[in-house]
């Protein structure tokens, strides 16, 4: 008896360690997402990542909305009117606190796609060096390097103000690491790490896929751009005409231009005027979030935010820009009311607007301010007068000397760039004082000097909290 | 066997002719402890010749010589039938229906004399869910066992029912009880995806089921490890006995109308409406000129008064068939049946059919190898009306939204759907939804077994069983191009197909010893392994733009929308084993132990053990014990262990790269989510310690238990550096705590030859504390629900509602905790914990049921006692801030003038003051009972059940849910709103009037 029991007893043992350890039954694998280690095994998993990386960009804090509402919005071009769905009002009102939801949200989606950046980079280091490959590793390091940029300009002291002040955390590697609590290096450190970065995208990079990627002349105008923010004229001068010379890309015409915004169809194999644009289309994108939304009432849009009188004033008749800051209508604002016509397709029945970041006309003012710096008027005047006579081909052009050519091409930035997101930190990084409109009819408005701290975003209090690293900014 | 009685049957009966003559049988009747039975009937088997044994059980018969067989009957007792033979004294033992503690209970992976479990657990069976005018048997449980909280949320038949066993265990995964179908760990709850609500066990036919065992303490539920932290329901079917097959034939049929409205939560009618919203209006400082004017843009004066409560309801039928089968012979039972349930609910679009099989068949091969084998495919049907205001469409919300004036017919009869103002021009007219869309689910489910037996020795058996589970899920959901969700899209199809199989094989070797020369010390013990596999498959489509509306197939439509499948699998492999040993009955001492892999759990944590164990003392077994003739039985109970809780998601651990992040019309994928490599089940710790006393002739019979249930490692998101690209990471990390007591006591206080009571009453207390959360918080908001450690898990929080000013009418609210200071502007309020909770702190059921002669009068009762509801959907329903909707008729109590005291406040047509936000204003007292059955019936006795040669007559009525009383007088609808406690405009509930008739043969 004893044995036969002792037999079976055995057998059912056996029976149940060889199920037991039978590993595989116990793996299941999800059917609509690859394990993150086997994701990324081929230049067209490479491919993938890229597109998931760029979508990233569209997210309503990044470039699908808030930053380039902030910049004008927290300068002088814009404002929110009063009767208004609540959007914007901390950044329109300069009164922000630890818990501000467009602060968290830049901080947060920035650090998102500087995570999808970094996984094509840590994976793509593993596969074959083909052109593609090296294509879509430099596309991330000019995203990361874009992401960092944005950050260390939203969160920290301009470079040009002081370069020792805390940064942003860099996050240049690949961590699996979720209790990782980085520390905010100096604002110096940060640039090293976009300028590095930027630099490898340049070299590796070889091929144009549209405007709705990076290439390597689009990594060149970021970089030119990163350099007009660091104050360092002399490679913004370099990186800018690289960008002007060997992109490729042509100017608009005055007669061209209001069309270029109309139109919301990325360039696949054409170079006019952009560098580099966030793409949305049919099928993807961001809904009522959209930013043609915010400034405009078609098809049930918010209308929130108006352009300032002041802004409007600055475009003679002849130029082609004036179509794009036009009069209009908007219930419950007294006076003028004039719209920002650059995102008409928020409820296009075929495509939407995409989101401009790098364009010619940008560069060629870079240029032109780097020429200013390095003490080359004529040069100045020349590159200035490249983008203001093309859009009003009825200007005599810009022929001032001195400091006034400063303020020309300050001014000429503030007309081709508006509702971009440029003026504020044409401001910021020069450390100016400005009047900020809140209201218009009646007018209230704030006055913004250096070290105002709203010129910087509170390190979002969620990023506090779990993060004991982290400093904060002063006077949050 | 047969033979012998044959044959003794013969003998007996020649000697009876033999004799011929009538004479005297003289016997006493007692049951099983040997006390007397009083006023037992002895029957002359086949005749009327009987008589009453008196109060001592003692009795007397002259009986012919044709006379072979006594019947002894007494109520509560199993009748016997006693050959006569050639005696004259005839001592008769009858067993005890009630239930003692003896009766067999089936616990974890093994049956068990009542008396020798060591685990809390209770058993609703027999009468209780045969016949039931229910569509699926977990909502029998509504009131039937301590502990157990069944919350109906709707009244869609077919309906998903939220069961709650010692309180809510758990903050993100769920807090629903583990289901075992006769050893099958099933997939329960809410499979389907479009359908608002549907049941796996729905597809169950409450028929069929032999009995349901609730499993609360640690000492039943660690046997299912990872899955048993909720408690575990045990579903056992019915299964055939050897002996002459009966047949059983149950039909019931009647109708539903729709539950009782409170009278304040009556959608007002035209005049009172107009009433209302013009003196909104001239409250908003307009003329009574534009009052009028705004009231006809709306339809007043057009003779319109549409009674939209009645219009969205009707009559439903209610029918139910079911025919079984049962018997066998010493070496094959089986138990077949067919049944067809079909539940019309009140509310149009609302309705199910079911048609349901059992085949449950045993066989003995030899003394060593046995068989048996389980089939139960089902079929059902369900329409289901829409729910919530996700849906524009949904009657139950239409009910309340529309406006008296909304006209549901054109002049010539025909369905109303023109969009001017007056008409309906946002929301649509139900009616022709109702007549036009389709919402449909057609599930067909099999659950089936295979085991097999072998004694591999007398005291050791191996069972090998193979559980399967198949789902098929086919919903349709059709919008009509003319009116409603489907307008703009010119008619909308949606096609999901969802099939889920599931098998569960368990190897078991169960072992007996004993382990003295006297046999009084005995082991009982099992061990196996078991491996539960679950698989689904999910094919979606939706198309729009149809030719024509006749035609509801999405074929016909021209342009496809979404066309994609998806899966998602699980697996548990485990072992567990369970030893008792026993001594003289007296004292038993048990221990458990499971470990459970599962594919959900991560690779650093793949593996849990969950250990248990428990001891009972059986006191009434004691020497010194037989003197207490007061108690019959009495048992002390206690255990303690541990198990958890699984249901954290199939693939949440895992760090995985997600795609869908479309980019230039290119696919994109990203690093989505982090998973946790620790991740882990929720962990559960409980204590209980009861006692099972039986007491005056067992006519009292009391069941208490106090728990302590702690849970731990509960899944929380908890915040990280988002420069890591992610906010929070799920751990293991918060715990909770749920402390009670439970008491049921079963007694009969009348009980003589005609006429019996038997009083059934349970009453369960919780109390519910969150006690940490994750590190750095100190509370989350959790929609209305305030989760901080100290407070309940569904503590309200909202502002505190002041009251009206009696000066001029406005709202008001106060701005501290204390209660010291009011406003009128909502935004200054302060919201607060409330310390008013969703669940209630008592809860339970009991039932009265009267036996006169061959006619029985029963009343079943359940009760909620201590919770508060909220109205979601207040701030559409009071005052006129929403002017334009349906209003409540306790509006009609708004102040009007200075010095009026009344909690509504001065309506103000469009107003901004948000008086109807969410406040405790709209929070009710959520206390209620409930009749939930009143049946009277007749069942035949003998001699009438041999003339009609029938086993069994009964003949009912039924009533379900004809009472309820609720204890606020502000309340605007029924208290009974799922486990949330907060009105979402579901399906109301239905009451039922049904006749029955049940015939055995």
């Amino acid at each position: 008896m004893k044995q036969t029991f002792l037999k079976l007893f055995i057998l059912t043992l056996a029976t149940v360690s060889l199920l037991a350890c039978n590993k595989s039954y116990l793996n299941d694998t999800p059917y609509t997402a690859n394990v993150l280690s086997s994701a990324i095994k081929t230049e067209g998993d490479l491919l993938v990542a890229a597109a998931g990386m760029y979508s990233s960009l569209r997210a309503t804090d990044l470039y699908g909305r808030t930053l380039p509402v902030k910049g004008d919005l927290m300068a002088d071009n814009t404002f929110v009117t009063t009767s208004n769905s609540g959007r914007y009002i901390t950044l329109n009102n300069y009164a922000f606190n630890n818990a501000d939801a467009y602060a968290l949200g830049i901080w947060q989606n920035a650090y998102i796609s500087i995570k999808y950046a970094n996984n094509i980079i840590s994976a793509g280091a593993n596969l074959t060096n083909t052109v593609n490959v090296n294509q879509y590793l430099g596309e991330a390091y000019a995203v990361r390097a874009l992401m960092h940029f944005e950050l260390v300009r939203n969160f920290s002291t301009a470079y040009t103000v002081d370069s020792t002040k805390p940064g942003i955390p860099v996050i240049n590697a690949f961590n699996l690491d979720p209790y990782a609590v980085p520390s905010r290096g100096a604002v110096k450190d940060v640039y090293k790490q976009i300028i590095s970065d930027l630099e490898n995208a340049y070299k590796l990079m070889t091929l144009y896929r549209g405007t709705a990627y990076f290439s390597k002349y689009a990594a060149r105008a970021l970089e030119a751009r990163v350099y007009q923010n660091m104050g360092d004229w002399a490679d913004a001068k370099t990186t800018a005409l690289d960008a002007i010379t060997n992109g490729g890309v042509t100017l608009l015409s005055s007669a061209t231009y209001a069309a270029y915004w109309a139109n919301p169809v990325v360039q696949s194999t054409t170079k006019s005027e952009t560098f580099f644009e966030v793409a949305s289309d049919l099928t993807s994108n961001n809904g009522f979030d959209q930013i043609g939304f915010i400034y405009l009432t078609v098809g049930g849009g918010y209308g929130d935010i108006l352009a300032t009188p002041e802004l409007a004033g600055l475009y003679s008749a002849t130029d082609a820009r004036k179509a794009l800051c036009a009069v209009g209508t908007r219930t419950g604002q007294a006076g003028t009311v004039y719209l920002c016509q650059k995102y008409p397709n928020p409820a296009n029945g075929s495509d939407k607007d995409d989101t401009k970041i790098l364009r010619l006309s940008d560069i060629l003012l870079i240029a032109a301010e780097a020429y200013y710096n390095l003490g080359d008027i004529p040069n100045a005047n020349l590159y200035l007068n490249k983008v203001a006579q093309q859009r009003d081909p009825s200007f005599a052009g810009w022929a001032d000397a001195g400091t006034q050519v400063l303020e020309d091409i300050l001014t000429e930035r503030r007309k081709e760039l508006a509702f971009e997101g440029n003026r504020f930190w044409d401001l910021v990084r020069l450390n100016r004082s400005w009047t900020k409109v809140k209201n218009q009819n009646p007018l209230t408005t704030v006055a913004v000097a250096p070290g105002n701290i709203a010129l910087m975003f509170p390190i979002p209090i969620t990023e506090i909290n779990a993060n004991p690293n982290i400093a904060q900014n002063p006077g949050y | 066997m047969r033979k012998t009685i044959m044959l003794f049957l013969c003998l007996s009966m020649a000697l009876s002719q033999l004799l011929a003559q009538n004479r005297t049988l003289k016997g006493k009747i007692t049951d099983d402890k040997g006390n007397a039975i009083p006023h037992a009937s002895v029957l002359v088997k086949g005749t009327t010749i009987g008589t009453t044994a008196g109060v001592d059980g003692n009795f007397t018969l002259n009986v012919p010589p044709t006379a072979k067989t006594l019947v002894v009957s007494s109520l509560n007792f199993t009748a016997q039938e006693i050959l006569i033979g050639s005696k004259t004294v005839l001592n008769v033992l009858l067993q005890s229906t009630v239930q003692s503690l003896d009766e067999v209970v089936v616990v974890g992976y093994g049956s068990q004399k009542k008396s020798d479990v060591t685990a809390s657990v209770t058993k609703v069976g027999g009468e209780k869910v045969a016949n039931v005018p229910f569509s699926s048997v977990d909502q029998i449980l509504q009131g039937k066992a301590a502990g157990v909280q069944s919350v109906t949320f709707s009244g869609q038949p077919g309906a998903n029912q939220s069961i709650r066993i010692r309180g809510i265990g758990s903050y993100s995964a769920t807090s629903q009880p583990l289901f075992v179908l006769d050893g099958i760990q099933i997939n329960s709850g809410d499979l389907s995806r479009e359908t608002t609500t549907s049941n796996v066990l729905a597809q169950l036919n409450p028929d069929d089921i032999e009995n349901l065992v609730v499993l609360k303490d640690a000492a039943a539920t660690s046997l299912y490890g990872a899955r048993g932290g909720n408690g575990v329901i045990v579903i056992t079917t019915k299964r055939g006995k050897a002996g002459k097959t009966k047949f059983n034939l149950t039909t019931e049929v009647g109708n539903n109308t729709h539950g009782d409205l409170p009278s304040v939560g009556m959608p007002l009618r035209a005049n009172d409406w107009v009433t209302l919203f013009k003196e909104g209006i001239l409250n908003a400082g307009y003329s009574q000129a534009t009052a009028d004017a705004t009231a006809t843009t709306y339809g007043a004066g057009l003779g319109v008064d549409a009674d939209w409560v009645n219009l969205v309801t009707r009559t439903g039928t209610q029918q139910q068939y079911n025919l079984s089968a049962s018997g066998g012979d010493a070496k094959t039972q089986f138990f077949v049946s067919g049944g067809y349930f079909k539940q019309e609910a009140a509310t149009i679009g609302s309705a199910m059919r079911r048609y349901s099989s059992v085949i449950n068949l045993d066989h003995v091969v030899n003394s060593k190898l046995s068989f048996s084998l389980n089939l139960q495919p089902t079929y059902t049907r369900e329409d289901a009306a829409l729910s919530n205001s996700s849906a524009f469409s949904n009657p139950t919300m239409e009910m309340y939204f529309l406006r008296p004036l909304q006209n549901p017919y054109n002049a010539d009869g025909s369905l109303n759907i023109t969009r001017t103002t007056k008409d309906f021009s946002s929301l649509y007219n139900p009616l022709f939804i109702a007549s036009r869309d389709v919402h449909s689910l057609d599930y067909f489910s099999t659950v089936g077994k295979a085991s097999a037996k072998y004694n591999i020795l007398n005291n050791l058996k191996f069972t090998s069983s193979m559980g399967l589970q198949y789902n098929s899920l086919e919903e349709y959901y059709y919008n009509n191009p003319l009116e409603g969700d489907g307008y703009a899209a010119n008619g909308r199809g949606y096609s999901y197909y969802t099939r889920y199989f599931l098998y569960d094989w368990v190897n078991q070797l169960d072992y007996h010893a004993n382990l003295n020369k006297n046999h009084d010390l005995t082991l009982d013990a099992y061990a196996g392994y078991e491996g539960i596999s679950s698989k689904s498959y999910l094919i979606s489509a939706q198309s729009q733009n149809f030719p024509t509306p006749s035609l509801i197939t999405s074929a016909t439509a021209a342009t496809p929308t979404i066309a994609s499948n998806n899966a998602s699998d699980y697996n548990f492999a485990s072992f567990f084993s369970k030893a008792a040993i026993a001594y003289k009955g007296k004292y038993i001492i048990s221990g458990s132990i499971r470990r459970d892999g599962s594919s959900r759990f991560s690779e650093n944590n793949q593996y849990g053990i969950f250990p248990a164990g428990s001891i009972a003392w059986n006191v009434s077994k004691e020497n010194f014990m037989e003197k207490v003739s007061l108690i019959n039985d009495l048992k002390i109970r206690a255990s303690y262990g541990s198990t958890g809780n699984a249901e954290i998601g199939n693939y949440s651990w895992r760090q995985t790269f997600g795609y869908g992040l479309t980019y230039n019309n290119q696919p994109g994928g990203g690093f989505n989510s982090i998973g946790n490599t620790d991740l882990r089940w929720e962990k559960q710790n409980m204590l209980d310690i009861g006692f099972d006393v039986s007491l005056l002739k067992n006519k009292l019979g009391i069941t208490f238990d106090w728990y302590d249930k702690k849970s731990a490692d509960l899944l929380f998101g908890t915040p990280i550096s988002l420069t890591t690209g992610f906010a929070t990471i799920t751990k293991n990390i918060g715990a909770l705590e749920n402390k009670g007591i439970e008491l049921t006591i079963n007694a009969t206080p009348v009980s003589t030859k005609n006429f019996t009571w038997d009083i059934n009453f349970n009453i369960t207390h919780n109390i519910n504390q969150i006690t940490k959360l994750p590190d750095g918080q100190t509370q989350i908001i959790n929609g209305r629900f305030f989760v901080a450690p100290g407070h309940d898990i569904q503590e309200f929080y909202m502002r505190l509602w002041a009251g009206v000013d009696p000066a001029n009418g406005n709202p008001l609210w106060y701005t501290t905790a204390a209660r010291t200071a009011t406003t009128t502007n909502y935004n200054a309020a302060l919201a607060v914990p409330t310390g008013l909770s969703a669940s209630p702190k008592y809860y339970g059921g009991f039932s009265n049921t009267f036996t006169f002669r061959e006619f029985s009068f029963a009343a079943d009762f359940y009760y909620n006692y201590g919770n508060y509801v909220q109205d979601q959907w207040a701030a559409y329903f009071y005052d006129q801030v929403n002017p334009s909707y349906g209003k409540y008729a306790y509006n009609l109590q708004r102040w009007q003038k200075p010095g009026d005291i009344t909690d509504v406040p001065k309506p103000v047509y469009g107003s901004s003051n948000f008086s109807s936000a969410a406040s405790t204003r709209f929070l009710f007292k959520g206390d209620f009972i409930r009749l939930r059955n009143i049946t009277l019936a007749y069942t035949a006795k003998q001699p009438l059940l041999n003339t009609l040669h029938v086993t069994l007559l009964k003949f009912y009525i039924r009533g379900t849910n004809l009472w309820t009383k609720t204890y606020d007088n502000r309340l605007p609808f029924d208290p009974e709103q799922g486990v949330t406690s907060q009105s979402n405009l579901n399906v109301m509930y239905n009451k039922a009037l049904t006749v029955g008739l049940n015939i055995g043969f």
